[in-house]
């Protein structure tokens, strides 16, 4: 569906492009070009040279990013893979929860303060996070997440090499997406903290894809 | 430990669902958790990366692949594939976070989420140029966090219609060189680029700009149109046939 052309409105297109129009003009832009052709071709013009001011800042990235990117995808696939997964049934996620920790109890005898920092896998809402481990206990804590639906509650999950993620308790953020929980148990070296939003009350099993991811490495 | 098998896995090069191939239409405007959900590309196993130096046939393979190819196989999950990408557009990636954050744990923050939804969600890339698309998406991403403080939020992404009518003029960006951008930019004249660059690396509004430098509102409106043109002119010019 196209529209007469509003030639004053070329030039408001183009400052949409690079995303420099209050709300209001923003929205009006918006419904225009929506239905103009010529508006959007002067927008996709600017937004072209904009990607150019932005592909000429490339700068060389940390080494160790890469491992981190690289090593968290994988993490992030655990978890995802996971989700869709009916909910295991109870008696086996207890028996798995007995075990695994188990094995961390053994595995963890680091007393000193630690910290990790979260990876956010949801660009659309810049969230972060931390988990803490200080006399052996472990703290998550969160800034940033975006406040969710009635009914749902986010979650942390516990992930230890290839087993189930076991859950870990729920919690709600206040208005800047702050919480906080204690993960009971200890984790290991490479084992993982993920975050979920999931119906309240918590699930068994993940049910969507992870929003922020610990690694403690 | 027989019952925690993951869930079966569907047969090598079988299509993903139609809900994960249609463009995510009301991705935008549904609560988080319920986008997040929507991400169904998990059906294939984990490919993971050979170790770095030594380079397998499959790993080559992916280096000699378009964006687009690769994308398309993150979705199947490969992980070489992901790499591929990663070394290709990091330095974009990372470069505009910094650009936009300075140094320091964020700007890797916002290029390690960046890719990492790439990695969830391949399917937000619609085509066009992956690494105009890669570059705005962190910029958008960094601007979010400088303006997470501030009281102007970024506005939402157009629509999915407009989007996809005018995501073909990126593919310019397949076509120049990474020196030919240098030199269309090396060519605009700072009274145009410095409104640009303020607007668009820092977030501000062309009114915050003109206040900022003391110009008309009316002439930083017409510098930044003008050096956007520009700056695209130049491009097509370039462009090696």
């Amino acid at each position: 569906m196209t529209t007469t052309h509003d030639e004053s409105m070329l030039e408001l297109a183009a400052l949409r492009a690079i995303d420099a129009l209050d709300a209001e003009e923003a929205k009006l832009v918006d419904a225009h070009l929506a239905q103009c052709a010529v508006c959007q071709a002067e927008y996709a013009r600017a937004r072209a040279g904009a990607a150019a001011l932005a592909m000429a800042q490339a700068s060389k990235a940390p080494p160790g990013l890469r491992d981190r990117v690289l090593h968290s995808a994988v993490r992030v696939r655990r978890i995802t893979a996971w989700y869709q997964h009916p909910a295991i049934p109870s008696a086996i996620a207890a028996a798995l929860i007995i075990g695994v920790a188990g094995t961390w109890l053994i595995a963890h005898r680091t007393p000193s303060i630690s910290q990790w920092a979260a990876s956010c896998v949801h660009v659309s809402a810049p969230c972060g996070g931390a988990v803490t481990r200080a006399q052996g206990v472990l703290r998550f804590e969160s800034h940033g997440l975006p406040r969710l639906a009635a009914g749902k509650v986010y979650q942390a999950w516990l992930l230890h090499g290839k087993n189930a993620p076991i859950p870990e308790p729920t919690f709600t953020v206040d208005e800047g997406g702050n919480g906080a929980i204690d993960i009971p148990g200890t984790a290991a070296r490479g084992d993982a903290v993920a975050v979920t939003a999931e119906p309240a009350g918590g699930s068994r099993a993940p049910t969507s894809a992870p929003i922020l991811v610990v690694t403690l490495e | 430990m027989g019952l925690f098998r993951l869930p079966p896995l569907p047969r090598e090069g079988v299509p993903r669902s139609a809900t994960a191939l249609e463009p995510s239409r009301t991705a935008s405007k549904i609560v988080p958790e319920v986008m997040i959900a929507s991400s169904l590309l998990l059906h294939a196993p984990i490919t993971r990366t050979a170790p770095q130096g030594a380079v397998s046939p499959a790993r080559e393979k992916r280096r000699t692949m378009t964006d687009e190819a690769l994308v398309g196989r993150i979705a199947e999950g490969d992980h070489d594939a992901f790499a591929a990408l990663y070394d290709r557009h990091s330095a974009v990636v990372y470069g505009v976070a910094r650009r936009v954050l300075g140094d320091g744990p964020q700007a890797e923050d916002i290029a390690q989420s960046v890719f990492l939804q790439v990695w969830t969600r391949p399917e937000l890339f619609r085509g066009g140029s992956f690494a105009a698309w890669v570059a705005r998406v962190a910029r958008n991403a960094a601007i979010d966090v400088l303006r997470s403080a501030a009281v102007r939020l970024r506005e939402p992404e157009l629509s999915d219609d407009v989007e996809a009518a005018v995501c073909t003029e990126d593919e310019v960006f397949a076509r120049v060189s990474a020196e030919a951008i240098a030199t269309a930019l090396a060519a605009l004249p700072d009274e145009q680029r410095g409104p640009i660059e303020r607007a668009y690396f820092r977030g501000l509004s062309y009114r915050e700009v003109a206040e900022e430098i003391g110009a008309p509102v009316g002439t930083v409106k017409s510098r930044i149109r003008t050096g956007l043109r520009r700056l695209s002119d130049s491009l097509r010019e370039a462009v090696t046939p």
